[in-house]
């Protein structure tokens, strides 16, 4: 009737997660629906790709629901979630290469982009700020979309990532700059 | 320039002193290097924090379920789902027929009989009047059962507002154990209860104690 749950979680979670380990996987429905929005985004944000996104947030609930056993409510379930995304994410930018590492970062300049007309339709009608961030390095970019785009204060960021505080927030110091500077080539200055 | 480097990034965190945030707007004011820098960084911060949310395409949740593998069921979890779950039943004439027979002697038989109803309260009983909430915006129905309404899992259906869906029970004193049904099939016990207790089938059902 009310009363706060350890560790932060929807009321009814610890209870869900108890009826999918024990066979009623219908139940697990109720935590895709919730959490489809924050996986989706977070797989977008980072890959870049509608299509590779839903691959990836479904890869996500899926592993999610193969590791049940292993999520021992020492943190929120949301957490969880995020750190199987981001690792899913992680993984995809390794074997596509799309991403620059952390030691480029001298070397990155701005994605060459569309053409002239296609950059008007661009800025008029899709993400610029996707383009950009997808020039950042992946752990840069991590730590701004966990940051900034999802709200999450540093704690949960360290609990998800399992970096320590102060190198996240050198990584949002970095990206923050970076991404300044790749909007500015772009011409969007001042939105 | 550097110290005010380091005063702006603190600003984006959120983590500037109130003196700090009066020196770099001073710093920001007279030097118009740093202007640009910072604006372009307040720039980038807003175009992250406004941006747009994704809805996850459609039939999403529908792909997934699809894809789950499935567990075998606990033992205990299987005598659950045999008393509770719901299920369909194939018919042919001759069992309809004799099911048919079977509840009218059955119904017959208890309509001669005494049967008190799922909760008497006599009048001038003292009754208290009892809310539970249970918070699930995703939940297309949820009713509770108990030890009140013979856990009959309709017979208390809750209503939903904003998100938590609840209901008034009107109670005599004593100790209840309950449950929710969040969409006609999943048991969940009171996430806020008091207490728990076992329900001999490996789960948990809610405690509650209505003193007046």
């Amino acid at each position: 009737m009310g009363a706060a749950m350890k560790h932060d979680q929807q009321p009814d979670e610890e209870a869900i997660i108890h009826q999918c380990l024990d066979g009623n996987a219908d139940s697990y429905s109720v935590l895709v629906e919730r959490y489809k929005t924050m996986v989706y985004n977070v797989a977008f944000r980072m890959v870049g790709d509608a299509d590779t996104a839903k691959d990836i947030a479904q890869e996500s609930f899926l592993a999610a629901y193969k590791g049940l056993r292993q999520f021992k409510f020492e943190s929120k379930f949301s957490s969880w979630l995020y750190r199987i995304v981001l690792n899913k994410c992680r993984d995809h930018l390794r074997l596509a290469k799309e991403t620059v590492t952390t030691d480029d970062i001298a070397t990155v300049r701005p994605d060459p982009g569309p053409s002239p007309e296609q950059a008007v339709a661009a800025r008029q009608n899709t993400d610029i700020l996707q383009r950009a961030l997808k020039q950042l390095p992946a752990d840069y970019r991590e730590v701004l979309i966990l940051k900034h785009i999802e709200g999450l204060d540093y704690q949960e960021i360290a609990a998800i990532t399992g970096a320590g505080i102060p190198a996240l927030k050198v990584r949002a110091h970095r990206g923050r700059e970076m991404l300044r500077k790749v909007l500015e080539q772009s011409g969007v200055t001042h939105g | 320039m550097d110290k005010e480097r380091d005063i702006i990034q603190k600003v984006l965190d959120g983590d500037a002193e109130n003196e700090e945030k009066q020196s770099i707007a001073r710093s920001v004011e007279s030097d118009p290097e740093l202007r640009r820098e910072f604006t372009g960084l307040m720039n980038a911060v807003r175009m992250l924090e406004e941006s747009e949310r994704q809805e996850a395409p459609s039939a999403f949740t529908a792909e997934v379920m699809k894809r789950l593998p499935r567990r075998p069921r606990s033992a205990l979890g299987s005598v659950r789902e045999f008393l509770f779950g719901s299920r369909v039943l194939r018919w042919n004439m001759a069992t309809a027929l004799t099911a048919a027979v079977v509840v009218l002697v059955a119904a017959i038989s208890l309509s001669r009989m005494h049967r008190e109803p799922a909760m008497t309260t006599a009048p001038g009983e003292p009754v208290a009047t009892v809310r539970l909430t249970f918070y699930s915006p995703q939940a297309r129905s949820v009713a509770v059962a108990g030890e009140f309404n013979k856990w009959k899992t309709d017979a208390d259906e809750m209503k939903k507002t904003d998100g938590t869906w609840s209901i008034d029970l009107k109670l005599k004193p004593g100790v209840y154990t309950y449950s929710f049904i969040v969409d006609g099939k999943s048991w969940v016990p009171d996430p806020g209860a008091e207490s728990y207790e076992d329900d001999g089938f490996g789960s948990r059902n809610a405690v509650l104690r209505v003193m007046i």
